[in-house]
């Protein structure tokens, strides 16, 4: 029932087979990177957060623009931060 | 044994008959339920200590993060040395560590600190422990056995989300998270027993006095030059990253849908479990090539448009129930994915392309996840499990123009050697 008759062709090092490592590899990389990127910049979203709240509970404009949106994205797209 | 019971064994746990590979279904269930009851164990303790969800969740991924790091190292190992031993480590370490936090949880002096450590070491040891039992499952039944093989694992694997935390979670709730690791600690040295019942096995070639390095990239090479296993492994990538990564969706899409909060989520992942485990005891029974091609079509095709169906519901009970065709039809796949890939990978590489898969197949779940994640604020849940899910299906449809996917569907007979 499993009988496949899958012939080997000729390795060589192509822009396909970049491509096949970088499906397997790349995911594993992105999603670490984005856990290490996360956990480096989550204290200073999180005390950002915090000053923004604590103004906006004293009626004074909100401001959380002392943070990069980068690092605010990081730390939105990350489950665990 | 009646009748009955004897014709559904033979077909359904064909597999069984095998001492080795009984030896290894049932280590593979003990450790399965340990694993679990011990997440359970873990959340629990941390949560009573510290009300942190963000703490359970580091705990959660110290002792996930390994599968992304472990495989590629452990994969060239199974392939190196004898598999059993590698397994018996991973069962030893498991154990250790448990009876350690026992002991350490009785005395009062375990802190989250050293249970987020003792994650990480455990998920060191399953990173290891998975793709090193997926390689020797397949070298422990003849071929026309595999399939049913695979099918029992997985449905050990999902059986076991529900009897280890079902043992464990009243015993941590009526005596204590040291009852909890003693309880997980029994359940890997019943499946480490079971490991030393396994035979010896010597490799199967050697891979001569290459580099890690070196054997990894041979691996990786192996598969590449091989169009039916290449198409299978990124088809079952492709799978995993469009109908697979759904946990992040979930808990919006119960608020967003189904019952204003996110209390669906639990119910909904129950239902996942549930189909995936009837489907995966009903996959060991497919006999013939023509059926088993068949069955993967539908259940490719299944896996994206049960998501699709899933969106469109609004009542808990109706999307249940499609959440339940949507485990079932992605457990299906992922089981006959892994059954094809093992039967054409030759024994001395079998480790690798386990190993290729479990890091490929996590890591892209992952991402997936997170990508996920970010994007339903833009396109909200539905429009995500939509759009994914119908993707999924045409891809599926699409590959049956394609020589290698009929030959991975069974629809090549002269490529094919005579049907089981």
């Amino acid at each position: 029932m499993l009988e496949f008759d899958d012939q080997p062709q000729p390795f060589k090092v192509t822009a396909g087979f970049v491509a096949f490592v970088a499906a397997f590899f790349l995911p594993v990389v992105l999603a670490a990177g984005v856990y290490l990127g996360a956990w480096l910049v989550a204290d200073e979203v999180r005390a950002a957060e915090a000053r923004s709240e604590q103004a906006a509970g004293f009626n004074v404009q909100r401001d959380d623009g002392s943070v990069a949106g980068w690092k605010k994205a990081l730390v939105g797209v990350c489950p665990l931060h | 044994m009646s009748g009955l019971t004897r014709t559904l064994l033979g077909r359904f746990g064909a597999a069984l008959q095998y001492t080795d590979f009984r030896n290894l279904w049932i280590a593979n269930a003990f450790e399965q339920a340990g694993a679990w009851g011990l997440i359970v164990t873990r959340g629990i303790l941390i949560y009573d200590e510290t009300e942190s969800s963000l703490l359970v969740g580091a705990a959660t991924f110290a002792a996930m993060a390994p599968l992304f790091v472990i495989p590629p190292v452990v994969g060239v190992l199974a392939d190196r040395m004898d598999r059993r031993t590698i397994l018996s480590w991973t069962y030893g370490v498991n154990t250790a560590q448990n009876l350690v936090m026992l002991f350490l949880a009785a005395a009062g002096l375990l802190e989250v600190w050293m249970i987020v450590a003792f994650s990480g070491l455990n998920g060191v040891a399953r990173a290891a422990q998975l793709p090193t039992a997926q390689a020797m499952s397949a070298s422990l039944v003849p071929r026309e056995n595999l399939l049913n093989a695979l099918s029992l694992q997985a449905s050990t694997q999902h059986g076991s989300r529900l009897v280890g935390p079902g043992i464990v979670t009243p015993l941590v709730a009526g005596f204590g998270a040291p009852v909890g690791f003693l309880a997980c600690a029994v359940f890997y040295v019943i499946g480490w027993w079971k490991v030393t019942q396994l035979s010896r096995r010597e490799p199967a070639a050697s891979l001569g006095h290459q580099g890690f390095v070196a054997n990894f990239i041979g691996g990786l090479s192996y598969v590449y030059v091989r169009p039916v296993l290449r198409f299978m492994m990124v088809l079952a990538l492709v799978h995993c990253g469009l109908t697979m990564a759904f946990e992040s969706l979930l808990p919006t899409f119960s608020h967003e849908k189904l019952t204003g909060d996110a209390s669906g989520f639990g119910t909904l992942l129950m239902g996942v479990g549930a189909g995936a485990f009837v489907a995966s005891l009903f996959v060991g029974g497919i006999q013939t090539s023509m059926a088993r091609g068949n069955v993967m079509i539908a259940a490719g095709v299944m896996s994206g448009l049960g998501q699709v169906v899933l969106s469109f519901t609004s009542v808990l009970w109706l999307a249940t129930f499609a959440a339940a065709l949507m485990g079932a039809a992605q457990a299906g796949f992922m089981t006959m994915s892994q059954a094809v890939t093992q039967s054409i990978a030759a024994d001395e590489f079998r480790g690798r392309v386990a190993s290729l898969n479990t890091l490929g197949l996590g890591g892209i779940m992952a991402t997936m996840n997170l990508f996920n994640g970010s994007l339903e604020d833009q396109f909200g849940a539905t429009g995500l499990l939509f759009w994914e899910g119908v993707i999924f299906a045409a891809i599926v449809l699409l590959s049956l123009l394609a020589v290698t996917g009929r030959r991975v569907y069974g629809r090549a007979p002269a490529l094919e050697a005579s049907a089981a």
